[in-house]
């Protein structure tokens, strides 16, 4: 099979721009995974992850015309899901400061071939513990691998901030994560 | 040692909450819906400014010029703002009358869905108009989403948390106060 030729996202934005229904969904194809899989590792949670995705596409294409091109388009659109993500979880607070509990959804995490359960657990919640822009710089370098001068892009940060909160953010995770790191004897 | 749990971490970072399988059309449908909502609205306050600015040129011309006619008092018009809002509050009235976890079904599970991403949408216009629409979206905003997780993950106190809140903020009058009647049955709320 030929590879597919590559997509020229510039000339896709400047189609979107001009309100050409087809590029929009040619850009949301191309971004829709990282998007929602940022938003389900930050939030846990598969509904309100794609209550989060779908309000990141509607809010990057109603302002499509603001996106300048300095940037790339992942890093802009990264950048508005930083924000409509953040936004996400202050709402989720004020609701649990209301004693609303979220009921678990049933679709949770798809557990991978060596997934080690407890630990997992253990780190799902010494995660959401972490400060919001801590998590998401964890979650960008450490588990989507993305460079320190993406993220300070996304984060609108120096790369120098970017660094010293993921140092936090390990930090605590190790400290929160003591005696669970420590491999079991099989 | 320390490298040890340095490796262990990094390999559980690696393995870190695998998001599910999406509905990739389906969420695009909802996507794409959202966006015509909004530029119907969006060309509609144009549409509405434009109209306005010319009943405001004629009025002044008319006051400016020669032949003065004693002006009549401009017709009271309802902005598309003002219409999109009242609907969506009607929807959430409707939805919240027929609010059951019980016997919720996916139609009526998304209906509540709907309307919750409309009301998000309101929430962002009504931030720079009016303060206390903007305060009724967001009560409305979270009892539509416990209201949602009630119908779509049903557990014992879900239909009683909806009430709860209802009651708590007060929201039967006020949406009653806001949103034009729906019908005899409108309000209080059938849970």
């Amino acid at each position: 099979m030929s590879p597919s030729p590559p997509i020229d996202e510039e000339q896709l934005v400047a189609r979107a721009r001009r309100g050409d229904d087809a590029a929009f969904r040619a850009l949301y194809d191309l971004h829709v995974d990282g998007v929602f899989g940022l938003a389900f590792r930050m939030v846990g949670d598969r509904h309100h992850a794609e209550d989060l995705t779908q309000e990141t596409f509607v809010r990057a294409f109603s302002r499509i015309a603001s996106f300048r091109g300095r940037a790339p388009f992942s890093i802009w659109l990264h950048a508005v899901a930083r924000r409509t993500i953040l936004n996400g979880l202050r709402r989720v607070w004020r609701q649990r400061r209301r004693e609303v509990v979220f009921e678990a959804a049933g679709d949770r995490a798809v557990p991978g071939p060596e997934r080690d359960a407890d630990l997992q657990d253990r780190l799902a919640a010494a995660v959401d513990r972490l400060p919001p822009r801590a998590r998401l710089t964890l979650l960008l370098y450490d588990v989507e691998g993305h460079t320190h001068d993406h993220i300070a892009q996304v984060l609108g940060v120096t790369i120098g901030t970017s660094k010293a909160q993921l140092a936090r953010a390990r930090r605590l995770l190790r400290a929160r994560l003591r005696g669970a790191l420590k491999r079991r004897e099989p | 040692m320390k490298h040890e749990d340095e490796d262990r971490l990094e390999d559980a970072l690696g393995e870190f909450r695998r998001p599910p399988q999406l509905d990739r059309e389906g969420l695009w449908q909802r996507i794409d819906g959202a966006l015509q909502r909004r530029r119907r609205v969006r060309r509609a306050i144009v549409w509405t400014s434009a109209m306005a600015a010319a009943l405001v040129l004629g009025v002044l011309v008319g006051r400016l010029g020669p032949d003065r006619i004693p002006p009549r008092p401009a017709p009271t018009a309802v902005s598309p703002y003002h219409a999109v809002l009242a609907s969506t509050l009607g929807e959430a009235i409707l939805v919240l009358e027929d609010f059951d976890p019980s016997t919720a079904t996916p139609a009526t599970s998304a209906r509540a869905r709907h309307t919750l991403a409309n009301v998000r949408l309101l929430m962002e216009l009504s931030k720079e108009r009016d303060s206390s629409t903007a305060a009724l979206l967001a009560d409305l905003e979270l009892v539509l989403a416990q209201a949602v997780y009630a119908m779509e993950a049903p557990s014992p106190g879900g239909g009683a948390r909806v009430a709860q809140t209802v009651r708590q903020r007060g929201l039967a009058a006020r949406l009653k106060g806001a949103a034009p009647r729906t019908g005899p049955g409108a309000m209080p709320m059938g849970i």
